[in-house]
């Protein structure tokens, strides 16, 4: 049996193809698909952003999710806002969060709320808020420490429900090796689930083309990723391999101000 | 551990004729073999990967005109160092010696040290005197003998307990072995290698082929004869793109190096010097340069052992058939004997390959046909229904190379007579110079049929199979490496114990630590997943059941080198299988001590093992007499040691003594069938005398 709650739900799925393409990585991505994949990395971004993407996993419409979000980023922090979509008709999930980040000397952090509805047709509608807290630290030039709690409160899928919306904690080291090259890795815990470890590489072909690839330990999941940036738009992709249920591909586009 | 294996590397230089060459650099056979070599899982004969690997380092390159496919050959040079020694040269000229590497800033002093045995700076000029002259002259001619013997009785040496005489072994249990071997790199190739293996029969013997020993092989090559590259003649192997019609029995693939060993050389026509009694093509070979274009074309015909069956039903016209080819080479028993030389393989080969001249690409086309004298029918089985049947078999492919910055694209595709096709396609990269990358896909069709080929696999054979390998090497400092890699796989068809198509993956992770020359420490971690047909009955369950089994391995070294006479080596070894919820365990120390003084040399180790299944055992390179190799395993529970004695006893003739013992603790027979020993010790020697002729 192959264990799909790595991207079963919307509070446990890595948001945008540049994290898709490094093993879902999520710790230390500055853009704006961090208000999903760790908030306290927001305010690394290096400037404001809004971001769209969609990710089609192995040919099922039921599997897909789609997502929006926008980072402003001001002198004292960034704020961001995000909305994503999981599912079809007969069983989706809606993710609403809005969050907060901040840097003071080496360390940057933040917090964020989502309220995270699930519909199951026939079942009804459930209602949840998550509290969620990360930070990304700077321990020299090339090394980054981070780390992230997402849904410390606990929370359930709706007040009825007895069914816990996934705790998790993921903790991870990032090595810049150079100038054109990114090594990002991390540890994810579910409390209730065996650890999953994370592989992701970066290499910056020129100064508009990056590839990435990346490994998923459990499920065991390969990824490869390419980035586009041109100016103030940039476009990424990545295709997932898992080779007992097939390929997912995840598409984003974002805007820089 | 460079003086431990100072012998050994002697006798390499001695091979390799360093007359024209200023520098003596070592050779650390040791260390080579345990960076490249596969991880071993299977009890398969290394002894061939081991004469390639000879016969790749024995002729070091000539640094000014190495190309950037023999350059990858080493496996030595990432992308970007051979990328800049190509830059350098262009810009520069020719080297005036190997030590003028140090003046390329990506070449650092450790790459340069192990690179010293393999690369050269030759003399201009031809060869002026006549071939005889110059084999009379050549100095790098050897004529070796060895005697090897497990002194405790084998069942098969037993008086027969029964009238059935026809269960003991025919012959002695001595294994004697002979070889002659005369060469020169780039001019010429010399040798004779004559075996019998223990249980096996002097006799003289025409029917059976058999002539004194039970295998001889001999093989002439000779190198750039005016616009014949090579021409060779008896035993050979040929090795052409990636391995998927000519494979040279070369089965580097997944071990400690992570990125290099990915791909494929084409080190083109190669004479066969191994003792394995297969894989080897046995006949005419040869190869012509044309400018940009270069062919090869070879005939073989080679007795192969087969066992040879009539068919249940009389009325057939009884036209015999093959049901098995063994692959062992043993012809103890009037059982196995039966078997020996009882089908005649056939084939013929050709490459053409293209190469523009300064240009970043080459490509080339490999075509083999070979027929079976009788028709191969299989005894039909569970997972064997779309393996090779019937008397003939052709294989064709188109392969290429392609060099971009400093990245290394290749891949071949291949298609059998069958229909079934196989294809690899990768790329090796020097990201930065201090981060190298690797990435290689394949796959092969469940009727992908190719005799000779040792591509890329997760399997023994390229077939039935469909992956993704990634590889990565780190090199933060001079002093530290990390390496890694990372393989998925899936076998979309049955396989051997595994009745259903299954998957798994692989990792692996080495952390290299030298902080002086004299101190070498490495940690490596690895672990599989595969699936396995499940152990419950299969009257519980209407198909077969596959269960994953995971096994994890362990590795922590440390090598210490105290000049200028003693070197210590120590190894943990650690393993843990988990097989339907039973987590099994398995350990092996050893500790390892090397004396040399003046002519003499002493290597001995002591190990205790504990292996609680089959799956647990471990597997541990040891050193031996020069030449002979092996990669035991261990299993159950005992101890093991060895004492090996190198003797220079004359300036001609250099002794190799060896003995080894294992006892187990917890069974009191080793083995099993004719093999068997009754008792809790098994003990083996080898003798060696090795003579230069010159």
């Amino acid at each position: 049996m192959y264990p799909a709650t790595a991207q079963s739900d919307l509070s446990t799925q890595a948001f945008g193809a540049k994290s898709q393409g490094m093993g879902s990585g999520k710790l230390f991505h500055q853009d704006a698909w961090a208000l999903f994949n760790n908030v306290g990395a927001l305010d690394r971004s290096t400037s404001s952003q809004i971001a769209t993407s969609i990710d089609q996993r192995y040919g099922l419409q039921e599997l897909s999710t789609m997502a929006l979000t926008g980072l402003l980023k001001g002198d004292a922090g960034s704020m961001g806002f995000g909305i994503a979509r999981y599912g079809d008709a007969l069983f989706n999930q809606h993710l609403l969060g809005i969050g907060v980040s901040t840097t003071r000397g080496i360390l940057s952090f933040g917090g964020k709320v989502d309220w995270m509805q699930t519909q199951i047709e026939g079942f009804g509608t459930g209602n949840a808020f998550l509290f969620s807290f990360g930070g990304v630290a700077e321990l020299g030039p090339k090394f980054f420490l981070g780390s992230q709690f997402s849904n410390l409160n606990q929370a359930k899928l709706s007040k009825n429900s007895t069914q816990p919306i996934p705790t998790l904690m993921q903790v991870g080291l990032s090595y810049l090796p150079s100038k054109n090259l990114v090594f990002h890795s991390e540890l994810e815990k579910d409390l209730h689930a065996a650890p999953i470890f994370k592989i992701g590489l970066q290499y910056q072909l020129e100064e508009w083309i990056f590839l990435r690839t990346g490994i998923h330990s459990r499920p065991s999941r390969l990824s490869f990723g390419l980035g586009l940036q041109k100016k103030r738009m940039g476009l990424d992709y990545a295709y997932g391999q898992n080779s007992a249920l097939g390929n997912t591909h995840h598409l984003s586009l974002h805007l820089n101000r | 551990m460079k003086a431990l294996l100072l012998t050994v590397g002697l006798w390499l230089l001695s091979q390799v004729g360093f007359s024209q060459v200023k520098e003596k650099p070592t050779l650390d056979l040791q260390n080579i073999i345990e960076r490249l070599f596969p991880l071993q899982e299977e009890d398969i004969d290394y002894e061939a990967i081991y004469e390639l690997l000879l016969e790749l380092y024995q002729s070091p390159l000539d640094l000014n005109r190495a190309t950037a496919e023999e350059l990858l050959a080493t496996y030595l040079l990432s992308p970007v160092q051979i990328q800049s020694l190509l830059a350098y040269r262009n810009q520069q000229g020719d080297f005036l010696s190997i030590y003028e590497l140090q003046a390329i800033p990506e070449i650092d002093g450790y790459t340069l040290e192990n690179l010293l045995p393999f690369l050269a700076v030759y003399d201009k000029g031809g060869r002026s005197k006549p071939f005889l002259t110059r084999l009379k002259e050549e100095e790098n001619a050897f004529l070796s003998s060895r005697h090897r013997r497990t002194w405790e009785l084998r069942k098969g040496f037993t008086p027969s307990d029964t009238s059935q005489a026809t269960s003991r072994y025919l012959g002695g249990p001595n294994d004697l072995f002979l070889r002659f071997r005369i060469q020169h790199p780039r001019d010429f190739s010399l040798g004779m290698t004559l075996e019998k293996d223990p249980g096996e029969a002097f006799a003289w013997d025409p029917k059976t082929r058999r002539y004194g020993f039970n295998f001889i092989s001999f093989h002439h090559t000779r190198y750039s004869m005016g616009k014949w590259k090579t021409i060779t003649l008896g035993d050979f192997q040929a090795s052409f793109g990636q391995g998927l019609v000519f494979g040279a029995g070369y089965t580097f693939g997944k071990g400690a190096e992570t990125v290099p060993t990915v791909r494929r050389s084409s080190l083109g026509l190669l004479p066969y010097t191994a003792s394995i009694e297969g894989g080897f093509f046995r006949g005419l070979g040869l190869t012509r340069q044309m400018k940009q274009w270069q062919s090869s074309l070879f005939f073989s015909s080679v007795g192969r052992d087969a066992r040879l069956d009539l068919g249940a039903d009389s009325l057939d016209s009884a036209q015999p058939f093959i049901s098995s080819l063994p692959q062992a080479g043993l012809h103890r028993s009037p059982s196995e004997l039966a078997t020996k030389n009882q089908v005649r393989e056939t084939s013929l080969g050709a490459n053409l390959n293209f190469a523009p001249t300064s240009s970043s690409w080459s490509a080339g086309v490999n075509f083999l046909h070979a027929e079976l004298s009788h028709p191969w029918i299989r005894q039909p089985n569970r997972y064997n229904q779309f393996e090779f049947v019937g008397q003939r078999n052709q294989v064709i492919s188109t392969y290429g190379n392609y060099s971009w910055k400093n990245s290394f694209f290749f891949g071949e595709t291949a298609l059998a007579s069958s229909g079934g096709r196989g294809t690899v396609l990768g790329l090796i990269s020097s990201l930065n110079k201090t981060v190298d990358f690797s990435l290689l896909w394949r796959q092969y069709d469940r009727n992908f049929h190719s005799f000779y080929a040792t591509a890329f696999s997760e399997s023994t054979r390229p077939i039935n199979e469909r992956g993704w390998y990634l590889g990565l090497q780190i090199r933060p400092s001079p002093k530290l490496k990390i390496n890694a890699y990372y393989d998925t796989f899936s076998f979309p068809w049955l396989k051997f114990r595994t009745y259903a198509p299954s998957q798994g993956n692989e990792w692996l992770s080495r952390l290299s630590y030298q902080p002086r020359k004299t101190l070498v420490t490495f940690f490596q971690f690895r672990q599989e997943t595969k699936e396995r047909n499940g152990s419950e009955p299969l009257a519980q369950s209407p198909s077969y059941h596959l269960n994953p089994i995971k096994k994890s391995n362990l590795t922590a070294s440390l090598e210490l080198d105290l000049p200028p006479s003693l070197q210590l080596r120590s190894r943990i070894l650690w393993n843990q299988v988990v097989w339907e919820g039973k987590k099994s365990l398995g350990w092996m120390l050893l500790q390892e001590v090397s004396y040399r003084k003046n002519k003499w040399k002493f290597t001995g180790r002591v190990a205790l093992f504990d292996a609680q299944t089959f799956d647990n055992r471990l597997y541990s390179y040891e050193q031996n007499a020069v030449g002979t190799f092996a990669i035991p395993s261990f299993a159950g529970k005992g101890s093991r040691r060895y004492l090996l004695t190198t003797v220079q006893l004359h300036p001609k003739l250099t002794a190799y003594v060896r003995i080894a013992q294992t006892s187990y603790a917890n069974q009191d027979q080793i083995s099993s069938g004719l093999q068997a020993i009754q008792g809790t010790k098994q003990t083996d020697t080898v003798f060696l005398l090795r003579y230069a002729l010159h």
